[in-house]
């Protein structure tokens, strides 16, 4: 019984050291492969071997010899328009599944964009080639569009529509009640409320479609190379350190993006929740 | 038509006197040939594709497949009428032929036919209804590759990968053909048509000593360098490049034979460039192609043996030996080579080793 | 008016349109698809049957190996939740700006390709690897041994790529329970331990329960870590399955397995949410006892 009653309440509130240690562990765990690969990008041996010896070469080289650039850019067009796109269709249906959802409709298209979390994407990517074989499309960019759209949705919708359930409504009615028109009210006032979860939403699909190597490996198009495609043969025959310089360049732009949200205090309220490999 | 034809034997004859190329420059200028093949393997090395465009005017787009039935699949898939040559496995050439997916190839077109190994241009599976379907292009064994260290005195039989001594050191490759046609050799069954069922209790019983199935170079350089497998099949060409750089290994052709591969171009059916895509052939198995490609690869390019005889000869004997191309070539024993089987017979031996890996 | 009222009712499937459609022809009709193809297995073209049915019965290899898969999957997916509790408690009890700094950092390794890190890890992993000399000096292996190569890499390597996920998951769960909540237990005489046990635990568990399914259904189709860490008996379904859709050209018995998979993680999922609300039973059975007691 030592302290007062005080002490003994930050206390409570407070989380132990013990805790804290291991989230640092934790941390440090998470973050050794990646500086692995960061080091292996600096290092001249192309086989990863010692002693270390320092160069830039591999930058030098993906910057001029190296294919990787074309697969980074066509990623970055592919992942951007999918992600904008499930951002526009996702927020809409949101909308729709908060304020007009039959019970049953609403239901049902929950179970199909939970199938498309839910269901390992091995198996949804090939079930995709099935039916894009089948309809003519095969492989192509469409497909390759249409199901990275499908798998990038469910986020959009279903975080969209966590911060609709927790607006409060009666805003809304309140704007109709003044003779706004069902639009302008959304437009006016719910829009901007949504924001930061649409913004979230967005990120995360731009994410998922980036990294979603197996919906790529079953629908693009052959001699179209995304960047986890061209990791993929890469990594089959054996790959040179300018792929890790590659990745040492994403993660560092990636820090770069996430201090600037950090910055704009964009909360992380959005990030929580569902984003599968 | 004539027209076309004259560049053809211009591209061809170029081949053999690299000096005229200035002067026939743009043949085919303007035009793209698309040519799927594996990564860094030859068709993508950036100074050859120099000399093509130099000697054409053409373009190269380069596609590439991650397995043979990767490359089927590919032109299963809308390939056909965008393709326009392949780089087959002597074993895939049947199976894409028999679907329609390959064009009959005029054997008169191809300056280097006469040069080519008749192991390989004789070989009745590169032909269907007496039409040939591909051109032979370079060769390999996959035979067996010790650590000198843990066998100074190299074996001789296939058996060593089955003692119980060697219990967890197997690297063995993960390829349905490869594997039957090995496990054949060790029991001494008829390569091409084993007794499945002995097979399959050979591999299962060779799987308990397997520490690894690798698909690709860098999987066994990996296990190979950090000590994880001493032993194992192995590529001809990957045990050069190993032993180039440094590495000790021992590349044995052992007395119970070895498995030969070979891999071939093939012209994909209704290819747009119908004659840049002969004035490929005619390129990539030409000696002045391989002396450039192997005496001076872009980096890592896999290397291979050719089987343009003339193309051998006029390699420097530093970078034959590199190759073990003399070895290869110079080998008399017992060959099982990858090739022959229908397209039946490919999917049940594919299911057994499967089911083998599932065990 | 009406006007206005026909807007409004058209609005309705102009909102939902674009998104069902696209569920609709990339993730219900393929999934049909896939249903029919396992009854397809003399071609999409042939009368329907039963042979991918009876090949995948006749052998025990592909149910055993569904069991396999299965049980890596539960097993990785325990491992990741008890590994991640701990970080999630202490994120969500740390002030805002800190807590919001670190999760953002979590998703880094999250957004670089796996290919990559599976890469990384079997350096990790590799006999010359710190995890080898951290086991060698306690004792738990021999020179040059490794883990690579055995099943047990690739439950590392899945632990690791959804460690950032779970974290997430549960830090949501836990991040609304009040601190005013653990102050007035602390008041009345609580410990450290007893207040975690008795209101953090049980408040967690449906976090638990859902961090748990997210992560277990891509480590039940996953197949890359296996090929390329997991060594010869390391072979999963989701193997299987790739393998009969490429090499092999099979797609009705790949369909087939993959209904297999897909029927198994739907079974331990339901089992899983079986657990929260027991754990929520549990929770307030005790309340009520404590109740009694006092």
């Amino acid at each position: 019984m030592s302290g007062s009653p005080r002490r003994r309440l930050r206390d409570a509130e407070a989380v132990s050291p013990f805790m804290v240690a291991i989230l640092g562990l934790c941390l440090t765990i998470l973050f050794v492969p990646l500086v692995i690969i960061i080091f292996l990008s600096f290092n001249a041996s192309p086989y990863g071997t010692f002693p270390f010896e320092s160069t830039l070469k591999w930058y030098v080289a993906l910057f001029t010899t190296s294919n990787l650039l074309g697969p980074t850019l066509l990623s970055l067009e592919i992942s951007a328009l999918v992600a904008l796109n499930a951002a526009l269709f996702g927020t809409m249906a949101a909308v729709w599944l908060d304020r007009r959802a039959s019970r049953f409709g609403g239901g049902l298209f929950r179970i199909g964009l939970l199938s498309a979390i839910t269901v390992p994407w091995l198996i949804l990517g090939l079930a995709m080639l099935l039916v894009m074989n089948a309809i003519g499309l095969g492989r192509s960019l469409v497909s390759i569009y249409l199901g990275l759209l499908a798998t990038t949705l469910p986020y959009v919708v279903f975080i969209v529509v966590a911060r609709l359930r927790s607006l409060d409504h009666d805003l809304d009615h309140a704007a109709r009640s003044l003779g706004a028109r069902p639009f302008t009210s959304f437009l006016r006032i719910t829009a901007p409320l949504l924001l930061p979860s649409i913004v979230s939403g967005t990120l995360i699909a731009f994410m998922v479609s980036f990294n979603n190597f197996l919906i790529q490996y079953f629908l693009a198009p052959f001699g179209v190379q995304t960047l986890p495609l061209k990791i993929y043969t890469l990594i089959r025959v054996g790959y040179l350190p300018d792929l890790n310089a590659l990745a040492t360049i994403i993660v560092l732009v990636t820090c770069l993006l996430i201090a600037i949200l950090h910055r704009l205090g964009l909360r992380s309220a959005g990030l929580p929740g569902g984003a599968t490999p | 038509m004539l027209m076309t034809r004259r560049s053809i034997l211009a591209a061809g004859a170029l081949m053999a006197m690299p000096g005229l190329a200035r002067a026939q420059t743009g043949a085919f200028k303007g035009k793209t040939l698309t040519v799927a093949s594996w990564q860094n393997y030859g068709a993508d090395d950036p100074a050859t594709l120099k000399m093509f465009t130099d000697m054409t005017g053409a373009t190269v787009k380069n596609v590439f497949f991650t397995s043979e039935d990767g490359l089927l699949q590919m032109l299963r898939q809308g390939g056909l009428g965008q393709i326009d040559v392949c780089l087959p496995n002597l074993q895939y050439v049947l199976p894409g032929a028999q679907q329609s997916l390959f064009a009959a190839i005029d054997t008169a077109k191809v300056m280097t036919w006469k040069d080519l190994e008749p192991r390989f241009a004789d070989d009745p599976s590169i032909r269907l209804d007496g039409k040939v379907y591909a051109t032979p292009w370079v060769q390999g064994a996959t035979s067996l590759a010790v650590n000198p260290t843990a066998f100074p005195t190299p074996p001789k039989s296939w058996k060593v990968l089955w003692e119980p001594s060697s219990q967890g050191k197997v690297g063995f490759f993960d390829d349905p053909t490869t594997a039957i046609m090995t496990a054949a050799l060790y029991l001494g069954e008829n390569p091409q048509k084993p007794d499945l069922e002995r097979v399959r209790t050979a591999l299962l019983d060779l799987k308990k000593n397997v520490k690894l199935f690798w698909s690709s170079g860098d999987d066994w350089n990996k296990a190979y360098t950090t000590g994880a497998i001493t032993m194992g099949n192995l590529w001809s060409g990957l045990a050069g490049t190993l032993k180039t750089n440094g590495t000790a290994v021992d590349f044995v052709f052992p007395d119970d034979g070895t498995v030969v591969w070979g891999d071939t171009w093939a012209i994909v059916k209704d290819a747009p460039n119908l004659d840049l895509a002969y004035a490929w052939i005619n390129f990539v198995t030409s000696p002045a192609y391989f002396v450039q490609w192997i005496t001076k690869p872009g980096s890592n390019q896999q290397l291979a043996v050719p089987v343009n005889q003339q193309a051998i000869k006029a390699l420097p004997q530093a970078a034959s030996d590199k190759l073990m191309a003399g070895r290869l070539v110079g080998y008399r024993g017992k060959v099982a080579l990858q090739a022959g089987l229908s397209a039946a017979d490919l999917k049940r031996w594919t299911q057994l080793w499967e089911e083998v890996k599932a065990s | 008016m009406t006007k206005r009222r026909l807007l409004q009712g058209l609005t309705t499937p102009i909102l939902l349109l674009p998104a069902a459609l696209v569920v609709a022809l990339m993730v219900v009709i393929p999934l049909a698809v896939l249903v029919w193809y396992s009854f397809a297995a003399d071609g999409p073209g042939a009368p329907l049957s039963l042979d991918s049915y009876r090949r995948m019965i006749a052998s025990p290899l592909y149910g055993w190996l569904a069991l396999k898969t299965l049980w890596t999957a539960g097993i990785a997916a325990l491992i990741t939740a008890a590994i991640a509790w701990c970080p999630a408690w202490a994120l969500s009890r740390l002030p805002a700006r800190t807590r919001n700094l670190i999760l953002l950092a979590i998703v880094i390794p999250y957004l670089t390709s796996y290919l990559l890190l599976i890469y990384s890890i079997y350096v990790v992993l590799g006999p010359g690897g710190p995890v080898m000399a951290l086991f060698r000096l306690i004792g738990l292996a021999g020179t040059g041994a490794s883990i690579l190569y055995t099943p047990t890499a690739t439950v590392v390597m899945l632990v690791y790529e959804n460690l950032p996920l779970m974290i997430f998951v549960l830090f949501s769960g836990m991040q609304r329970i009040e601190g005013t909540l653990l102050a007035a237990a602390g008041s009345l005489g609580a410990g450290r331990w007893s207040r975690i046990r008795h209101i953090v635990f049980p408040m967690s568990a449906p976090a638990l329960v859902s961090g748990l399914v997210i992560v277990f259904v891509p480590m039940g189709g996953a197949f890359v870590e296996s090929q390329i860490l997991g060594g010869p008996n390391g072979l999963l379904l989701g193997n299987v399955i790739a393998d009969q859709m490429t090499r092999a050209d099979d797609p009705s018995f790949g369909s087939a397995l993959s209904l297999l998979l897909l029927l198994g993680t739907l079974v331990l999922i339901g089992l899983v949410s079986l657990v929260g609300p027991a754990l929520e039973r549990l929770r307030s059975d005790r309340r009520t006892r404590d109740v009694r007691l006092a």
